[in-house]
């Protein structure tokens, strides 16, 4: 009788032993799986956020590209009125309005048409160099006024004395 | 562009073509100004074609994330 019951005292303790691997095993493989399935998703999420730093990075050098492109051409279009102010303070236009009005008048009428001309083709006009005088710039003069002003004058004519565009 | 040497000269001239002599005068120190004034309405005007360009490369796709 004593050996009924230590056989069954022996083969609970073996069942329970195998009871207890068979369990260690499955958790283990749940484990793994769920470990497998965490770390494909922190996979992915680190693909994603290498790309999307790469991307950042690439906006970034880009906007920096831009803004040095932008600065310059700010600087750039401050040069007219840089040589303006220096051609200004060479000149003396009063001297020149008295010595020899017809010529000044030529020459302004000549920087004024080309300055026209220059801010039409800016401004997204591309006949801008090839446009005619401005209308206000083809009226018959008087007095002292510049001929050359005249519709159909040729404004390509580098005396003084003519409407000067180029 | 008038001087005391061409003056009555210009309002003869003037007065047959116009009947009345009544001009906007302009003068060298006025002229100056306003080429100057015209000048940095130019820069403004070139100044916001930037500004406008730049934010519009600023705003494009970027073509390389598309091929890639």
């Amino acid at each position: 009788m004593i050996k009924v019951y230590a056989m069954l005292i022996v083969f609970g303790l073996l069942g329970g032993v195998g009871f207890g691997a068979y369990k260690y095993y499955t958790d283990t493989q749940q484990r793994i799986q769920t470990l497998a399935e965490n770390n494909a998703k922190l996979e992915t999420a680190l693909e994603t956020s290498e790309a999307s730093i790469t991307a950042l990075q690439t906006q970034a050098e880009q906007t920096a590209k831009l803004t040095v492109e932008l600065q310059g051409k700010l600087q750039q279009a401050e040069q007219y009125g840089d040589n303006l102010r220096k051609r200004l303070r060479q000149l003396d236009l009063n001297a020149d309005a008295l010595a020899n009005p017809k010529n000044l008048e030529g020459r302004m009428n000549g920087a004024t048409a080309k300055l026209w001309r220059e801010i039409m083709g800016e401004t997204g006009n591309d006949t801008g160099s090839k446009s005619p005088n401005p209308q206000w710039l083809q009226q018959p003069t008087t007095g002292a006024g510049d001929q050359n002003s005249n519709p159909g004058s040729a404004d390509n004519s580098t005396d003084g004395s003519q409407t000067q565009t180029n | 562009m008038v001087n005391k040497d061409n003056l009555d000269d210009f309002v003869a001239e003037f007065t047959t073509e116009h009947g009345e002599f009544a001009i906007v005068a302009l003068s060298i120190d006025g002229y100056e100004n306003l080429a100057l004034n015209i000048a940095d309405l130019r820069r403004y005007i070139n100044q916001q074609t930037d500004i406008i360009v730049y934010y519009e490369e600023s705003m494009k796709p970027d073509e390389t994330a598309k091929t890639d």
